[in-house]
């Protein structure tokens, strides 16, 4: 992953002695300008660029310029971090078990798809952003609770919104929503639990596109 | 009191009893088998695993291998033959664009891989009724158990535990060198000329073959038919099963194809 999106930097100019500057070995003599960049990981990364301008003393000019560039990663380590993960998945899914709680309102409007899109994009975007910031985790945390919320998402999709009319459903829903709002790990079973959950309702939590069954020459005739 | 029949679906019919077909075939299948139990097998679910679930596992190893999602669908689309999983790769890329997973490929990739959990799962609460596995196959009764934050692995796991069996059962069961089962149903009248499981059924026994995974793929509807219960009717959408069945004296109740009810009712799709 690239970094992006530059918040700070701070120019450290100012000459320093060959003796200070190991790391540039042999190539540095006499004296040295040094300039460095900070950046920063950010949450929500964009293209940014850095300039510096460095005033030489024309009388006194360095020998080298140093360029030092930080890639400062704590940042934004912390916002892929399972902890934070976790508050986000915790936070959101709390958000979006109070949208599906409120659908009840409109449960017997003509436009009941108009209300049903809300948790549906609210759940797409918590899939997003919790996918997206494990992609590069050494071991990945939120996998089960991303399942989870993709078995829900998709409860919605191939005219699925239908079933949130009935109570029973959103009931469900929403109580799955609650645990996912509340618990620290989700687990495998949970995963599994859910889908069993949706099932038992006749949602359909895994949407395939439709398929062409397999047929060929040796097709059944049913007329005798 | 007059008992429930019980009836045991063939793999194509398997596959609507799910769902996954046009509704008005779905509707059709429905109406043949309202009145009685659906029931399965252990080798039905096996040429389900390796005729769909493979294919979605292969398709998300693909993709997440790609960095393009919708070059890898198109690249699949040239690789999958007729008998494979027919993914129209449209199909699927507006499924993907449509739950917000098309530009990424390794989410793609996860949920091509997630619909092979769901599809195995849907399958195994609809048709929960097994027939008795007599054949033996090792493959049809593995599970695929999925830990989310470990799917590749997992997803990989999977895909060894379905790896070709060498030393299969089926071997005895047909019974090539004890004039067993398969020799049997190769001395009916048709079996031999008129099915393409039994002109391999006996192309097999002459050439004396050790039955693997392999082989046994190209005699599925002859197995699924030595199966067969007595007290079962097969419910299927191949005629070569007509044959089969009546060779065995066992019933068969065959069922419009997706293509055979569009003909009948063109607007009903």
């Amino acid at each position: 992953m690239a970094y992006q999106g530059y918040s700070s930097g701070t120019a450290d100019s100012g000459s320093t002695a060959d003796s200070n500057q190991a790391s540039v070995g042999d190539l540095a003599r006499g004296t040295t300008e040094t300039v460095e960049v900070f950046h920063e990981w950010t949450p929500q990364p964009t293209n940014s660029s850095v300039e510096r301008v460095i005033d030489i003393d024309r009388f006194n000019p360095p020998d080298n310029v140093r360029l030092v560039s930080h890639v400062v990663a704590d940042f934004g380590k912390g916002f892929r971090s399972p902890e934070y993960l976790i508050s986000i998945r915790r936070r959101e899914a709390a958000k979006i078990a109070e949208s599906v709680r409120g659908l009840a309102e409109w449960s017997e409007s003509t436009q009941f798809q108009v209300w049903t899109q809300q948790p549906f994009e609210q759940l797409r975007l918590l899939i997003q952003r919790l996918s997206e910031a494990e992609q590069s985790a050494e071991c990945p945390h939120e996998g089960n609770s991303c399942e989870i919320l993709r078995q829900l998402r998709d409860t919605f999709l191939n005219l699925g919104w239908r079933h949130y009319r009935r109570r029973e459903v959103r009931d469900c829903v929403t109580a799955i929503l609650v645990y996912l709002a509340r618990v620290y790990e989700v687990s495998s079973n949970d995963a599994e639990l859910a889908m069993d959950q949706l099932f038992d309702l006749d949602m359909d939590p895994a949407v395939i596109p439709q398929l062409s069954c397999v047929q060929d020459d040796r097709e059944a005739d049913v007329s005798s | 009191m007059t008992e429930k029949p019980t009836y045991l679906l063939d793999t194509s019919a398997a596959l609507v009893s799910l769902g996954e077909s046009t509704p008005a075939h779905c509707r059709h299948f429905a109406a043949a088998v309202a009145d009685g139990e659906l029931h399965t097998s252990v080798y039905v679910r096996k040429e389900f695993i390796q005729r769909w679930i493979l294919g979605y596992v292969r398709m998300a190893f693909a993709v997440y291998q790609s960095s393009n999602v919708s070059d890898a669908l198109f690249d699949l689309s040239q690789d999958f033959s007729i008998r494979d999983v027919k993914v129209q790769s449209h199909a699927i890329a507006l499924l993907l664009k449509e739950k917000g997973a098309i530009e990424n490929s390794r989410t793609a990739a996860i949920e091509l891989g997630r619909l092979a959990f769901g599809e195995l799962k849907k399958f195994d609460r609809r048709l929960r009724s097994r027939i008795p596995n007599l054949s033996g196959c090792r493959i049809g009764e593995q599970r695929l158990t999925l830990d989310f934050n470990r799917f590749f692995q997992d997803l990989r796991a999977f895909v060894e535990s379905v790896e070709p069996v060498e030393g299969c059962d089926v071997n005895e069961f047909l019974g090539f060198t004890t004039n067993g089962h398969a020799c049997r149903l190769l001395e009916a009248q048709d079996v031999q000329q008129k099915t393409k499981a039994g002109k391999q059924l006996a192309k097999l026994r002459d050439q004396g073959k050790w039955i693997t995974c392999k082989e046994c793929a190209t005699i599925g509807d002859a197995i699924i038919a030595l199966e067969q219960p007595a007290t079962h009717c097969l419910v299927h959408i191949d005629n070569d099963f007509k044959i089969l069945c009546t060779a065995l004296g066992r019933r068969n109740k065959p069922i419009l194809s997706e293509r055979g009810v569009k003909k009948l009712t063109p607007e009903a799709t």
